[in-house]
């Protein structure tokens, strides 16, 4: 009891024992008193102040405005009411609480501690009555105004009371129509039993579970309901919260659709994926790795990148992921480096980075890479074979030339310098049959071309040329041109492929060999004639001298051109060992 | 009458030719010429151009300088004594090439390797075309 707290008193009326209360009353020097009497003049005062604390109604009920009074004092909020009254009739009373008046004593009951502590109840009890009103307000508030449906039915007959405006309008029902039915008109078909029996279980206890509503056009939603048992206007009630989860779980779908989808990318997938830290440690390895490097994931958590790489590459794969560090180079491309996997053996992987340190949902750095081992074997595997050739092609002396019938454009072999002493650069760039066809000797180009014709109109595939070609230092050198035409589907030449074979040399050793020829045959025919022409003499004379009968002259002039001859043979002979030292 | 030309252009040749055509009696007297030309220019001879009786008889060397035995041939193809030569090559070849082109020559009645021998004259004796003179 806090008796110095001032308390502003209004004193109403006109009793005989008025006397004795305002005795009373006067007794504690913390009261403020006014007085007032007629309704006319309470409610002057009251329009000019609205300060009191309290309102102390002395009624004789010989009064003629009791009633009009009573009513307008019920409707002022702000002070507590107390009536003192004469009057020994209970009913006069009962009205009196029944309107609100906060307290109704009979003047024989007053003393000065009594009339106090009446006093001080009074408006205490005006003070909760206020307090217990604006909590109501609020709830009332809370519930009208909640975003989520909600509404309160008797807890047995499950008939709606009370539905606040986004039960309205989520479910298309008007107010009227709620209050109208029950809350198992919203269940959908197939939801009736369960939800029947649950309320039967938990009639007076919290309920929460998830069930199928239908809203008033139709449409199916799905809801999670929330309710307590509460006393409503003295009805045993039940608030319930309804929160439609439809989207949310169309929502929750969807992101676990794509989870799976992302998950069997990660782990199905032929690429290699990894997520490194700022120190270039592993922080998450997808599952493929066992499939690409035959190694375990768990294995190579908390390894760093640069633990399996070959120490050959790790030099320079280090200052090219420096640069990640320092700039802002999001997305690089590594050069293929090589990596130990589980069987021991080198791979070679292609590696794409993405430098995701400052995006919060990752925070390191994304790799994706790529078993290319088989590409790397197959490109040094190319690589030589092209070394391979383009050093044949040099021991040869040959010059390839790869002829594109249809861009008619050409590569040749590095050995055309080589040869004539023509760039092969240069000449690709040409209009190579053009160029090609003038640097053939003219005697010899007509039949050339016509060769190439008539193989290309008869669709043949080889054909071999003989012929002068002009080098850059204008001397000729003789060629053997083979070449292969290969024809595409419709059978139109595609491609030329050859191989231009300086010959000269070799020409001109058949040329030397042919002069040799000749020679010899020369040689061969001065023996079937030169030589046995004085032979044939010879032989001749040695025929006669046999018919020569004793006539000496004849045989001395026969044995003088025997000699003769004999001479004559011996010179033959000797001019012909020297032709054929004759070079 | 069947006329005997020799045609070689080496002395000791005609001379030894000259020896063995007397001794195996085709002809006592043949008529020598060193060169084609010459024998050629007889031929022209007026009396001879119009004597149609006169059959010759021409051993001809093949290899002999300014008209060799080959042109003569050619020579005479259009003669108008053509008919009445007959030719016996004579050579010290022993090229086949030379035998067989002798046989493109229709006036070419035998082919002889030198030396002209006495079995050779013989044969000549008995050729076909000629055998009647003897």
């Amino acid at each position: 009891m806090h008796k110095s707290l001032p308390v502003h008193i209004l004193l109403f009326g006109f009793i005989e024992e008025s006397e004795t209360i305002l005795r009373a009353l006067k007794q504690y020097p913390n009261n403020y008193i006014s007085q007032c009497s007629g309704l006319n003049s309470l409610k002057r005062i009251l329009f000019e102040n609205c300060d009191f604390d309290i309102l102390i109604l002395q009624l004789s009920y010989l009064e003629t405005d009791i009633t009009e009074i009573l009513n307008f004092v019920v409707q002022q909020q702000d002070f507590a009411v107390l009536i003192i009254s004469n009057s020994k009739i209970r009913e006069h009373a009962y009205e009196s609480f029944a309107l609100g008046i906060e307290d109704y004593i009979h003047v024989s009951e007053i003393n000065p501690p009594s009339l106090k502590r009446s006093i001080y109840f009074a408006i205490k009890r005006k003070e909760y009555k206020q307090q217990i009103s604006k909590s109501e307000d609020n709830y009332k508030t809370l519930f009208h105004s909640s975003p989520l449906p909600m509404w309160v039915i008797d807890r047995y007959t499950l008939k709606y009371l009370s539905v606040n405006k986004a039960a309205i309008d989520h479910y298309g029902y008007s107010e009227q129509e709620f209050l109208n039915m029950k809350a198992s008109d919203l269940w959908a078909r197939e939801e009736k039993e369960k939800l029947k029996l649950l309320i039967k279980q938990f009639t007076d206890d919290f309920l929460h579970d998830t069930a199928c509503y239908v809203k008033k056009d139709g449409t199916e939603i799905k809801v999670n309901f929330y309710s307590s048992p509460i006393n409503y206007d003295q009805k045993e009630a039940r608030l319930t919260i309804a929160e439609d989860i439809t989207e949310n779980i169309k929502i929750r779908q969807a992101l676990k659709d794509s989870e799976e989808r992302f998950k069997s990318l990660v782990q199905e997938g032929s690429d290699l994926i990894a997520i490194l830290d700022r120190d270039f440690n592993y922080s998450y390895i997808s599952p493929s790795v066992e499939n690409i490097l035959k190694l375990k994931p768990e294995k190579l958590k908390k390894r760093n990148f640069f633990d399996d790489i070959h120490p050959e590459d790790q030099q320079f794969l280090k200052t090219v992921v420096k640069s990640i560090k320092h700039g802002d180079n999001s997305k690089i491309g590594l050069p293929f480096y090589r990596v130990k996997d589980g069987m021991g053996y080198w791979r070679y992987l292609e590696t794409k980075l993405s430098n995701l340190i400052n995006y919060t949902p990752i925070e390191g750095i994304v790799i994706n890479s790529r078993d290319v081992t088989d590409l790397v074997e197959q490109r040094n595997r190319l690589s030589e074979s092209l070394s391979r050739y383009e050093i044949i092609s040099e021991a040869t002396s040959d010059i390839i030339t790869d002829f594109d019938v249809l861009n008619n454009s050409v590569q040749i072999s590095k050995g055309f310098y080589k040869v004539c002493g023509y760039d092969p650069r240069k000449i690709e760039k040409q209009d190579f049959t053009k160029w090609w066809y003038k640097k053939v000797h003219e005697s010899d180009r007509k039949f050339i071309k016509n060769k190439v014709e008539k193989t290309l109109r008869a669709k043949e595939r080889f054909f071999s040329l003989e012929y002068r070609f002009l080098c850059a230092d204008g001397s000729y050198k003789t060629f053997l041109d083979r070449s292969y035409v290969l024809y595409n589907k419709q059978d139109i030449p595609q491609r030329i492929i050859g191989s231009k074979q300086d010959i000269t040399q070799q020409k001109e050793y058949i040329k030397q060999i042919e002069h040799r020829n000749r020679k010899l045959e020369e040689i061969a025919w001065e023996q079937s004639h030169t030589v046995r022409a004085p032979l044939a003499k010879i032989m001749g004379l040695v025929d006669l001298l046999k018919y020569n009968e004793n006539n000496t002259t004849e045989t001395k002039d026969l044995l003088e051109n025997i000699l003769n001859s004999a001479e004559d043979l011996d010179a033959v002979i000797r001019n012909i060992a020297q032709k054929t030292y004759y070079k | 009458m069947l006329e005997v030309i020799l045609v070689d252009d080496d002395d000791i040749v005609l001379m030894m030719q000259r020896k063995m055509i007397s001794r195996c009696k085709i002809s006592s007297k043949p008529i020598i010429f060193k060169s084609a030309l010459e024998t050629l220019e007889y031929l022209n001879k007026p009396e001879n151009l119009e004597n149609k009786e006169k059959v010759y008889l021409i051993f001809l060397d093949i290899n002999m300088p300014l008209m060799s035995g080959w042109e003569f041939l050619d020579k005479i193809k259009k003669h108008v004594l053509y008919d009445q030569i007959h030719v016996i090559m004579v050579t010290s070849s022993i090229d086949q090439k030379d035998r067989s082109r002798a046989e493109t020559y229709q006036r070419v009645i035998d082919y002889i390797e030198k030396p002209v021998t006495v079995k050779h004259c013989e044969v000549v004796k008995q050729l076909k075309s000629i055998n009647e003179f003897f």
